[in-house]
C-alpha cells in the first residue's frame, strides 16, 4: 500500500521550502565570490543548475537564485531537508559559508527590478484562485486549503516567493505533475497565489489542548 | 425412481462392495482417534475388488447415514486448535457445516458467518495478523474460490497464513444435474496455485488427515502464507464403517531458522566499526518478544531505526525518518525489508521514468529476511532485485538475539561512550522532530471537511486511557505495546481493510482490547457485507471513516495523466469519486446493526461523537462514526 504513495513521493521546492515564506530580513553580510565557490564546492548546481535555475540532474533541485525565504529559513532547510535533498552538517559546511552562499544566490537572482516583479505576480483574485485550485486539482496532493496532504504534497499556504511557486509549478521537480501554461495560464496561477495568500493563519500551536 | 433415490442407490452398492472387499479408500489405520502411535500395530492397507457400476435399481433402503467422514474432518480440525471457521455457506462442503455445527458443537472451531468468501479470507488474514495463526476458511468449490481469491492474493503477498478447505466433487456421477456440475472442477486449487504455498486433493481420511496437519504445518512454517485442502464431498458424506475414525498425525511447527554464525558475526563487525549505521525494519516483529529484541539491537549501537513495519514503540527516541539517515549511512542492515530497492532509490515517475541510487558510494547493504525464501514468480510482488554486500535466509526475530550478543562483545568502552552521544543526537532529533509534526498538525486544524490530524487527535483523546489496538497514527498517537499495532502486509488490493480489522477485531475480543481502525470509504464499498458479519458476531470495535468521498489514490493518477498529456486537468473525478449522490456510511452500519454517527463535517463534533461511540464499544458492539474528511 505505501508503495502507491511514494509514487507520489515528497515534493522538490515547495517541500524543502515548506514553512511560511517571510518577507526576507535586511540581507546578511555574505561574500558573493566565496558564496559561489562554496556552492561549486558542496556541488549545490547538481541538483540546482549552475545559476540556480533549478531542474539540474536526476533530482531535478528546485531554482533558488533568488533565494525564495529568508536566510534562517534557507540555513534550515540546508541542515534538515525533506526527501531527496541531502541534509549539509555544520562539519561539511558552516553558518557562516551559508550566509556567503545565500548573498551569491541573491546576486545572480536577476536585476533588482527582475528579482522584484518575479517576486510578485501581478494582483491575483483570492476567490477566483479558489475555484481554479479546485478545479486544477491542487487539492489532490494539498489538500483543500493548501495545509498539505499526508505523505503526497507539502503544505502550501501561505505560499513561498512566486517566482519559485510559478517555476515548481511549470517544472516540477520529483513527482509533482506539471502544470503547463497550455492548461493554466499566468493568470490562473496568480489567482491561486491569491487564494492560498488569503487562506488564514493556522492557530497557534499553544492554543491546542490535544496537541500539547 | 427419483433422482436422489438413485444417488442413494448407488452409495448403498458402492458401502456394500466396500465392505466385503475392503477398499483401501474406506479402510482406517489403527486404533481410536487419541490413541499413541507406540502401541500402533503396522498398518495393512486391505485392497479389494472396485464393485461393477450398474445402473441403480430397486427401492431405496438407506435415508441416514452415522458417522459421515465429515465428522471426522472436524476432528481433524479441532485438533489443529482453530478457534473459529469463516465461510459464505456453500452446497460442496454442506457436509463440513453441519459436521461443524453439530457435532462439534459449533465450538472450536465457530462458524463466522460472512456475506462474500473475499470476506472470509481477509477476516482470516485480519485475525492471523494479530495472533501469528491461521483461521479456517471453508469455501464453495469453483466460485467461492473465484470470490475468495482476492482475499488469498492479498494474504500470499502480506505473507499470513490461511488455512482454506474448498468442496469439491471429483467423481462426475455424484453430481447432482445442473449446479453442481458448475462447482466442481478436476483441479479445484489450481487456480490459487499461484499465489498460495501448497494444495492437495485428499483421497481417503487417512490422506485427508495427514495432507491437514501438513498443511497447517507449512502455512504457518516462515514465510507463511495460504494453503488449500479440497475435501471431496464424496469424502465429506460417505459413512465411515465401523471400526473407528482414522489416526490423526501429531503436529509439529516448524521453528524459525536464524542467520548463519559467520555471517552473523561479520554483520556484528560491520555495525560496530560503521560511523553511521542504519537499521531498516520491515516485518520483523512477530511477538513481544520480537519487539524487545530489535530495541536490545538499537540500543547496544545507538542505530537509528527506519520502522517500516511498526516493530518499535513509536516514540522511541532511535525511531528515526529516512531519507537523509539513508543518504549518510555506511552501513544499512535490512530487516524483513519487504521492498530494499525502493527504499535505498528514488524513483521519479515522470515521462521518463528515472531512478537515483540513495545510498552513499562504498555503504554496505545487509539483509536479514525469509522473503525469497518460498516466492513465485508469476505474480510479481517480490520488488525490485537489491544487490547486497551480505544475505541472510533467515528469520530476523529469532537472529537477533545472537547479532546483540556479537555486537555487545565487540563494543569497546570508547565505543560505548561514542555510541552514547549518537543516540543522544538522535533522542535530540526525534523530539524536534515531534514537535514539527505538531506544529505542521495545526494547518488546517479547523478546516471542513476535517484534517487527518485533527481527526487523529480528537480520537487519540477519547481512546488514549483504555487497552486498545489497531489505532489510527498520526502525530498523538502513542504506540508502546506490541499487540497494539496490526502487523499486517497485502498486495494492496482493495477491499481488504475493512476485513481484515474485523478480523483483527475478533482476534482481540478474547483480551477485551478496544479494537480502533481509520477506514477508507473505497475500501468498504468492496464489501460492506462485513458490517453485518460484526454485529452479527458481536465484534467490538470502532470504525472511523476517512471518508472523502474519492478512490483518492486513482484521482491522483488520472490527474498525473491529464496534466502530463496537457489537457482535461479538470476531470479527475470522472469514475474516481463517489458522489452524486454521497454514501451515508452512518446509515449502512445501521442497516447492518451497528451503532453509528454521521456524516460529520464539523470537527468539533468529532470529540463527542468518537465518546458516545466508544460507550457503545465497551458494551462489546460495534460503532462507526462517519467522519467526512480532506482526500489525504
Amino acid at each position: 500500500m505505501n508503495s502507491q504513495i511514494r509514487m507520489f513521493g515528497v515534493v522538490g521546492v515547495l517541500a524543502i521550502f515548506s514553512v511560511a515564506a517571510q518577507a526576507s530580513p535586511a540581507p546578511q553580510a555574505g561574500n558573493t565570490s566565496n558564496g559561489q565557490k562554496v556552492f561549486a564546492a558542496q556541488k549545490c548546481d547538481g541538483c540546482h543548475g549552475l545559476k540556480g535555475e533549478g531542474g539540474a540532474g536526476d533530482a531535478g533541485g528546485p531554482q533558488i537564485a533568488p533565494p525564495p525565504v529568508s536566510l534562517p529559513m534557507f540555513l534550515n532547510t540546508v541542515r534538515n531537508p525533506k526527501d531527496p535533498m541531502p541534509a549539509f552538517s555544520k562539519e561539511q559546511v558552516s553558518d557562516a559559508e551559508l550566509t556567503d552562499v545565500y548573498a551569491f544566490l541573491k546576486s545572480i537572482g536577476g536585476s533588482a527590478s527582475a528579482q522584484a516583479s518575479a517576486a510578485q505576480p501581478a494582483a491575483g483574485n483570492a476567490v477566483n484562485g479558489k475555484r481554479i485550485y479546485a478545479m486544477a486539482g491542487c487539492y489532490e496532493c494539498h489538500d483543500n486549503e493548501g495545509q498539505g496532504g499526508a505523505g503526497t504534497g507539502p503544505r502550501l499556504a501561505p505560499p513561498i516567493g512566486f517566482a519559485g511557486f510559478i517555476h515548481q509549478l511549470r517544472s516540477p521537480s520529483d513527482e509533482m505533475p506539471p502544470y503547463t501554461s497550455k492548461v493554466l495560464s499566468d493568470a490562473e496561477v496568480a489567482d491561486i497565489y491569491a487564494y492560498l495568500q488569503s487562506v488564514p493563519k493556522a492557530p497557534a500551536l499553544a492554543s491546542i489542548p490535544l496537541l500539547k | 425412481m427419483s433422482k436422489s433415490d438413485k444417488e442413494l442407490v448407488d452409495r448403498r452398492k458402492f458401502l456394500k462392495g466396500a465392505a466385503a472387499g475392503g477398499i483401501a479408500t474406506l479402510v482406517a489405520s489403527t486404533g481410536a482417534l487419541a490413541a499413541p502411535a507406540q502401541t500402533a500395530a503396522p498398518v495393512v492397507a486391505k485392497v479389494a475388488a472396485i464393485p461393477a457400476e450398474s445402473d441403480p435399481t430397486g427401492a431405496v433402503e438407506v435415508l441416514t447415514s452415522d458417522r459421515p467422514g465429515s465428522d471426522f474432518m472436524i476432528d481433524v480440525f479441532k485438533s489443529l486448535g482453530f478457534e473459529y471457521m469463516a465461510a459464505n455457506p456453500g452446497s460442496s462442503f454442506r457436509g463440513l457445516h453441519e459436521s461443524l455445527v453439530n457435532y462439534g458443537g459449533n465450538k472450536a472451531p465457530e462458524f463466522i458467518t460472512c456475506t462474500h468468501e473475499e470476506l472470509s479470507v481477509s477476516l482470516a488474514h485480519g485475525y492471523a495478523a494479530v495472533t501469528g495463526k491461521p483461521l479456517l476458511v471453508f469455501a464453495h468449490s469453483t466460485v467461492g474460490l473465484q470470490h475468495a481469491s482476492m482475499g488469498l492474493y492479498n494474504a500470499w503477498a502480506g505473507r499470513a497464513p490461511i488455512f482454506v478447505v474448498l468442496g469439491n466433487t471429483l467423481d462426475e456421477a455424484q453430481r447432482r444435474p445442473g449446479v453442481e456440475w458448475y462447482h466442481s472442477a478436476q483441479d479445484a486449487a489450481a487456480m490459487v496455485r499461484e499465489f498460495t504455498k501448497w494444495d492437495d486433493t485428499p483421497i481417503s481420511l487417512t490422506h485427508f488427515a495427514e495432507s491437514a496437519v501438513r498443511a497447517y504445518k507449512i502455512a504457518t512454517t516462515l514465510p507463511m502464507a495460504p494453503v488449500v485442502l479440497v475435501a471431496d464431498s464424496e469424502l465429506q458424506e460417505k459413512a465411515v464403517p465401523p471400526g473407528g475414525f482414522p489416526r490423526i498425525p501429531k503436529l509439529t511447527v516448524d521453528e524459525p531458522a536464524q542467520g548463519d554464525s559467520a555471517s552473523v558475526a561479520e554483520t556484528a563487525r560491520l555495525l560496530v566499526a560503521a560511523q553511521n549505521p542504519v537499521i531498516l525494519a520491515g516485518r520483523v516483529v512477530r511477538t513481544p518478544e520480537g519487539m524487545q529484541r530489535l530495541i536490545a539491537l538499537a540500543e547496544a549501537l545507538q542505530a537509528p531505526v527506519i520502522d517500516q513495519g511498526g516493530n518499535m514503540p513509536s516514540r522511541h527516541p532511535l525511531v528515526q525518518g529516512g531519507g537523509p539517515l539513508i543518504r549518510n549511512a555506511d552501513v544499512i542492515l535490512g530487516l524483513n525489508v519487504e521492498d530494499f530497492w525502493g527504499t535505498v532509490h528514488s524513483y521519479r515517475d515522470q515521462v521518463e521514468r528515472s531512478y537515483k541510487t540513495n545510498t552513499k558510494a562504498g555503504a554496505k547493504l545487509i539483509s536479514i529476511s525469509t522473503n525469497e525464501v518460498y516466492l513465485k514468480s508469476n505474480y510479481q510482488n517480490f520488488e525490485r532485485y537489491q544487490e547486497f554486500d551480505l544475505s541472510m535466509s533467515a528469520d530476523p526475530e529469532t537472529t537477533l538475539p545472537s547479532l546483540t550478543e556479537a555486537v555487545n562483545r565487540l563494543v569497546s568502552a570508547n565505543q560505548k561512550s561514542a555510541f552514547q552521544a549518537r543516540g543522544k543526537a538522535f533522542a535530540d532529533a526525534s523530539a524536534k522532530a515531534h514537535d514539527r509534526a505538531r506544529q505542521e498538525a495545526t494547518n488546517g486544524w479547523d478546516s471542513s471537511p476535517i484534517s487527518l490530524p485533527r481527526l487523529s487527535a480528537e480520537v487519540w483523546d477519547q481512546v488514549k486511557g483504555l487497552d486498545w489496538a489497531g489505532g489510527i497514527g498520526g502525530v498523538e498517537w502513542n504506540y508502546e505495546k506490541h499487540y497494539q499495532r496490526t502487523h499486517i502486509g497485502s498486495a494492496a488490493g482493495v477491499g481488504f481493510a475493512s476485513p481484515s480489522a474485523v478480523g483483527a477485531a475478533l482476534a482481540h475480543r478474547k483480551d477485551g482490547r478496544i479494537y480502533v481502525h481509520l477506514q477508507n470509504d473505497g475500501d468498504l464499498m468492496y464489501g460492506p457485507g462485513m458490517l453485518w458479519t460484526a454485529a452479527h458476531h458481536k465484534i467490538p470495535m470502532l470504525t472511523v471513516m476517512h471518508n472523502n468521498r474519492a478512490y483518492h489514490q486513482e484521482v491522483m493518477h488520472l490527474q498525473r495523466m491529464a496534466n502530463r498529456h496537457q489537457r482535461g486537468i479538470d476531470t479527475a473525478g470522472i469514475g474516481t469519486t463517489m458522489v452524486n449522490p454521497p454514501i451515508d456510511f452512518a446509515m449502512m452500519a445501521k442497516s447492518f446493526g451497528w451503532y453509528s454517527q454521521g456524516p460529520i463535517t464539523n470537527p468539533n463534533d468529532v470529540g463527542p461523537a468518537v465518546k458516545k461511540a466508544l460507550a457503545v464499544v465497551k458494551g462489546g458492539e460495534p460503532a462507526l462514526i462517519d467522519t467526512v474528511t480532506q482526500p489525504r
